[in-house]
This record gives C-alpha cells, sequence and structure tokens, in this order.
C-alpha cells in the first residue's frame, strides 16, 4: 500500500511539474487550457460556417469533438517520445519506475484535454444542441482512448534512444494518420469498399466513437466499442510487456 | 553482522554503438564481490572507466547486473549527480516536493522535513526562485539537503560533494559522518584522496572493473599513487618563440622515485637557434592535480641572466622537504632577459615520485612543526 502511494504520489509530482512548466510562464497561465480551444471554434466557425459548408448542422462542433482527442493524442505522443531520452540522466541516477514517466505525460495531457471539453460542451449547449444520456459514456470512453496513447507513448519512448528515426518516421505517419480519420470530414463519404481498411486505424475508430456520444447523441455502435476496447486492452498490454523485456537494455543504451 | 549489503562476483557489459551495424561490448563491471556493513563508510576509488559509477547504480538498483547477486536491506538513497530530476522552471520550493517524490517519498512526509531540509541548505530566502536562475553550487546544496534528510539506510554517493563552497561541503561531511555513526551505511566514490582517506573505514581499488585491492585506506590509497605512476596524468604542453630550445633533459635517478631527504638533480640542454645575449631559465614543481608547488627562476631567485652559448646545460636540484607522497611534475622554461617572452617552455615534462612520507597529509606536505603542551 506504501508503494503505491508512493508512486502515486510521484505520478502527481510529475504531472504538476509537467503542467507547470507549460503555463507558469505564461501571463494566461492556465487560461490558455480553455483559450485554446475556444479559438480554434472560433477559427473552425469563420472557415466551416461562412467559406465551406458541409449538409451538417452545427458542423464546426462536429470538428471539435474530433479534433480535441486528436491533439490528446497528437500531443501526448510527440511529448513522450523523447521522454526517456531527455531525462536520461534521472533514469541513469535515480531509481524510479520508469513506467511513470510516459505516463505522467499521458495524464497530464488528459487534464487538459479534460478542461478542453468542458469548453466544448459550454460551447455546444450555446449553440443550441440537445443534451443526451449518451455523453455519460465519454468520460470512460475518453479514459480507454488515454490507455492507447499510454500504450504509443510508451513504445515509441521506449524505441527513441535506439532508433531516433523513429521521430521524423512517427510525424509523417501521424500526419497520415491524421488525413484518414474522420476529423474535417464527415465518415459518411469514406466509399464502402474502403472502410474495412479505414477502420484499423484505431484513432478513427475512437473518434467515431466520439462523435456518436458527443455529437450525434445517439447510442454508440458496438462495433466501434468493441474495437475500441480491442486496440486499447491489446495496445497497452503489449507495450507495457515489450517495455519491461527491453528496459534494462534501453537504460543500458540510453 | 550488521551488513545491509551483500554484492557477490556481479557482471555487466555495455554495448556501445561505434557505427552502424559495428559494436564493442565494453565490460564495465567484472566480477565484483564485497559487503557493506551498517555504520560504515566504504569508498571506491579507481581510474576514470575503471567501473566505480557502475558498481555504485547497481548497489543503489538503477541498473540490474547481468550475471551476479545483489542483496540490498533497506533504503537505498543514491545521491550520483547534480540536480537530477529537477525541473528548472520550477521553484526551489516546488523541485523540493517533486525531488521528494522522486526519491520516493509521500507528500506528507516531504513536508515535514520540509522545513530542516530547508536550513541545512541555507537557501530560506530563495526557496521561491525558480531553480534555473539557482548555481551549481546551490543545486547541490539543495538536492544534498533533501538526500540526507531521507534517513536512508545506505547512501550513496558519486564526487558530487566537489562542487559547492568549501565550508558547506565540510558540513555535508560532518553530516554523513554523523549519520554513519547513527547506523547508514554510505558508499562513497571521489578523486579527493585526502577525503577519502579521512572519511572511509575501507576502500576499494577498481581496475577494469575489477577490484585490485581492498581494505585500510591509506594501504589502497597508496596503491593507487603507485598505479597512476605508470600513467602520467597531466599533458605535456610546449610553447616558445624557439630562439632557445631545449633539447634534454636527464634526472639524476633514472628511476625517477626519491626520498624526502634525497636531492632531485635535473641537467637540462638547450641549443640556440638564433642570436639571443642572455635569459632567464625557470622550473616549477607541480602535484598530479596540476597545483604549482613551488616556481623558482634565476632572475627572481639569484637575480642571475643566463649568458647563452650556442649548445649549454643547465643544472638546478633541490630536495622536496617534507611534501606528500605521490606523484610530481616538472616544467622547464627559458625566457627572455625580462622574464616575459618565453623562448621555450615545456609544461610537465619530467616526472618524480616520492615516497619518504608513510602518509599522505590534509594539504600538500608536512609542515615540520613543534608541539608544545602546557
Amino acid at each position: 500500500m506504501e508503494f503505491f502511494t508512493r508512486h502515486i504520489n510521484l505520478l502527481t509530482e510529475l504531472i504538476k511539474s509537467d503542467l507547470k512548466s507549460k503555463y507558469k510562464n505564461t501571463i494566461l497561465g492556465f487560461l490558455w487550457i480553455l483559450f485554446e480551444p475556444l479559438f480554434m471554434m472560433i477559427i473552425l466557425y469563420i472557415v466551416f460556417n461562412k467559406f465551406i459548408r458541409f449538409q451538417m448542422d452545427n458542423y464546426p462542433m462536429y470538428i471539435l469533438s474530433g479534433v480535441i482527442l486528436w491533439r490528446f493524442f497528437i500531443n501526448t505522443t510527440s511529448q513522450s517520445i523523447f521522454i526517456f531520452y531527455r531525462n536520461r540522466e534521472m533514469i541513469l541516477k535515480v531509481r524510479i519506475p520508469r513506467l511513470l514517466l510516459p505516463f505522467s505525460i499521458v495524464l497530464s495531457n488528459l487534464v487538459i484535454t479534460f478542461f478542453e471539453y468542458i469548453v466544448y460542451f459550454i460551447l455546444f449547449l450555446l449553440a443550441g444542441m440537445h443534451l443526451s444520456w449518451t455523453m455519460l459514456f465519454f468520460l470512460p470512453y475518453l479514459l480507454l482512448f488515454a490507455f492507447f496513447t499510454a500504450g504509443v507513448s510508451l513504445l515509441l519512448a521506449l524505441i527513441y534512444p535506439f532508433f531516433k528515426d523513429v521521430k521524423p518516421g512517427w510525424e509523417i505517419f501521424s500526419q497520415a494518420l491524421f488525413f484518414l480519420c474522420p476529423i474535417f470530414y464527415p465518415f459518411e463519404i469514406v466509399p464502402y469498399k474502403f472502410i474495412h481498411v479505414y477502420l484499423l486505424n484505431p484513432v478513427a475508430v475512437f473518434i467515431l466513437g466520439v462523435h456518436e456520444m458527443l455529437y450525434a447523441g445517439v447510442i454508440t455502435d458496438s462495433t466501434i466499442i468493441l474495437n475500441s476496447v480491442f486496440f486499447s486492452v491489446i495496445v497497452f498490454i503489449v507495450s507495457v510487456l515489450v517495455f519491461l523485456m527491453n528496459e534494462e537494455k534501453m537504460v543500458k543504451s540510453i | 553482522m550488521n551488513q545491509v549489503a551483500i554484492v557477490k562476483d556481479i557482471y555487466l557489459s555495455y554495448n556501445v554503438h561505434t557505427g552502424f551495424f559495428s559494436r564493442q561490448v565494453v565490460n564495465a563491471v567484472n566480477g565484483i564481490s564485497f559487503n557493506l556493513s551498517k555504520n560504515e563508510m566504504l569508498s571506491i576509488i579507481g581510474h576514470n572507466g575503471s567501473g566505480k559509477t557502475t558498481t555504485l547504480s547497481i548497489v543503489a538498483g538503477i541498473l540490474k547486473p547481468d550475471k551476479g547477486n545483489i542483496v540490498v536491506k533497506g533504503r537505498v538513497v543514491p545521491f550520483l549527480g547534480l540536480g537530477i530530476g529537477f525541473n528548472p522552471e520550477l521553484t526551489a520550493k516546488e523541485n523540493v516536493f517533486l525531488y521528494g517524490a522522486i526519491m520516493g517519498f509521500s507528500r506528507k512526509h516531504t513536508l515535514r522535513i520540509y522545513d530542516s531540509v530547508v536550513e541545512f541548505s541555507e537557501l530560506k530566502d530563495y526557496m521561491n526562485l525558480k531553480i534555473k536562475e539557482f548555481s551549481t553550487g546551490m543545486y547541490v546544496r539543495l538536492g544534498f539537503s533533501v538526500a540526507i534528510y531521507t534517513s536512508p539506510d545506505i547512501l550513496i554517493i558519486d564526487e558530487v560533494l566537489a562542487v559547492g563552497d568549501v565550508r558547506f561541503q565540510r558540513k555535508c561531511l560532518e553530516t554523513i559522518n554523523n549519520i554513519k555513526v547513527k547506523g547508514t551505511a554510505i558508499m562513497f566514490v571521489s578523486h579527493d584522496m585526502g577525503l577519502v582517506s579521512r572519511f572511509s573505514d575501507r576502500v576499494i581499488l577498481l581496475d577494469r572493473g575489477k577490484i585490485l585491492k581492498e581494505g585500510d585506506p591509506d594501504d589502497v590509497i597508496q596503491s593507487y599513487m603507485d598505479m597512476q605512476e605508470n600513467s602520467p596524468m597531466l599533458q605535456k604542453s610546449r610553447r616558445g618563440s624557439g630562439e632557445i630550445e631545449i633539447v634534454g633533459i636527464d634526472m639524476n635517478k633514472p628511476d625517477r622515485s626519491y626520498q624526502n631527504d634525497e636531492e632531485i638533480s635535473v641537467s637540462v640542454h638547450y641549443k640556440r637557434n638564433s642570436e639571443v645575449k642572455d635569459g632567464v631559465f625557470g622550473f616549477a614543481v607541480t602535484d598530479d592535480n596540476g597545483v604549482v608547488i613551488s616556481g623558482p627562476n634565476t632572475k627572481d631567485y639569484a637575480n642571475m641572466l643566463i649568458e647563452f652559448k650556442n649548445e649549454g646545460t643547465i643544472e638546478f636540484s633541490f630536495k622536496s622537504i617534507a611534501l606528500n607522497p605521490g606523484k610530481y611534475f616538472i616544467t622547464v622554461a627559458f625566457y627572455d632577459n625580462t622574464n616575459r617572452f618565453p623562448y621555450d617552455h615545456i609544461d610537465h615534462v619530467e616526472y618524480f615520485t616520492l615516497n619518504g612520507l608513510k602518509r599522505k597529509h590534509l594539504g600538500i606536505m608536512k609542515l615540520p612543526v613543534k608541539w608544545k603542551v602546557k
């Protein structure tokens, strides 16, 4: 038990330290967490309400619900990729559970994402959209996505000390991934014959789920939920196992 | 016995990539065994790359040995580097809590020791300052203050105390000694043989990942000194305009090993390359850290200018009086008659070793003292 509380304390301190160093030197401070989605919304509103119009109600809200999730994914993974390498001093000179380093990045981004979704809700109500009980599923769903993201982040962070190529590689790959997610376009425009391939992208699956919960307010398709759980559990467990098997090697070559 | 760590035949090697596909295996630790008891300070000495830090890291649980066994009882607190885990963007106060968490404390515990830590570090007025504004000395203070209040069963210290001012360093060493008396076992790595000799109960000398010698501090330090004689540490370097050129140097004892009252005599042969009339000759004796012990020259010592010939020899001799045992280097130089511009100046061109005194005394020498107790 004491072991557990100590790790929780380390994790909270790491999250605090990460959040503080992100926002502390700015004039607006933590308000940035609220402003970022707000500004994004204004832009989206101008672009997709005035310039480009899709046949969809509240199209900017549709985008925002997905974009926040994508930002969580891309920010977390791109910050985690260096985490072991950047903290190699710490890894080599104090004894800490090294898994907690990428996980603290996941959690601090999760905190930011949580607040961004609160802004989303406020805008949601202001747009005159109707709340639905399906939204209750969103929080556990976000947590599930955090597990998936943690798995990917841990794996990237583990590979980086061995192969620095993983960083530019991941940048290109994640860009492709972005366009393969229904963020700026409706899922319906994906041609039917490609749908199975398209749904192999876990992030796309999660974004579909978020759309259904937060935008459409319908009961989420059970295949989407099952696929999300499957992706999260597999990715998380596999990457933790791979990490544990290669931890010593990584520490030595860092 | 009160053993807190038992290390048995450990091995650890690194793969160092020398190219994309080529790698080299470095055996950092090559079958080391030792025990560590309560109330004991065990120091590890040896050249750079002899496996000292790796050994400490293994005892600290940071690295796992490839082979061998290690049993550690109780809390190990490693203090292996400056400000490890500190976040430069946070204040000193916030960093204490972060560091506490890294050391494995609950927030409550850190809160409990916070005041004592601040007091010990003597940084009370700076606790709300961002730590990136801190000097390295302040980093050490803060880090060490937290580490010392963690009440570890084993405290592991690697060289870090070298930074920071001497007064604070002494305070740290006193505190280390106090917690040692109270039961903490301490492992210590330092290149400062004076510190090692004064504080250690036992010393291990490592060479290429193996224990070369273990036991009484002064004995082991002596062996380390003897080892160094075969591998000079100070770099020879040469400068000057070249009108006078040093062509050879002889010492009166070919093995360069002297007792304290023995006369050390050196002959310096030179040749003249272009027309210069006179100049100054000087030499300096340096210890193995590069500290100049003395630097006599013919002008200051004897108000004498050397009349140069086309080829000639300067001979000088001196006694080392009561310098500590160890390795010393000799620098020789010819300067112009104003003693400002070098014709030929060669740093650390020769060396000699002193074996006279049994042990190394604090400082650089044994002062001839008369004691009177009334």
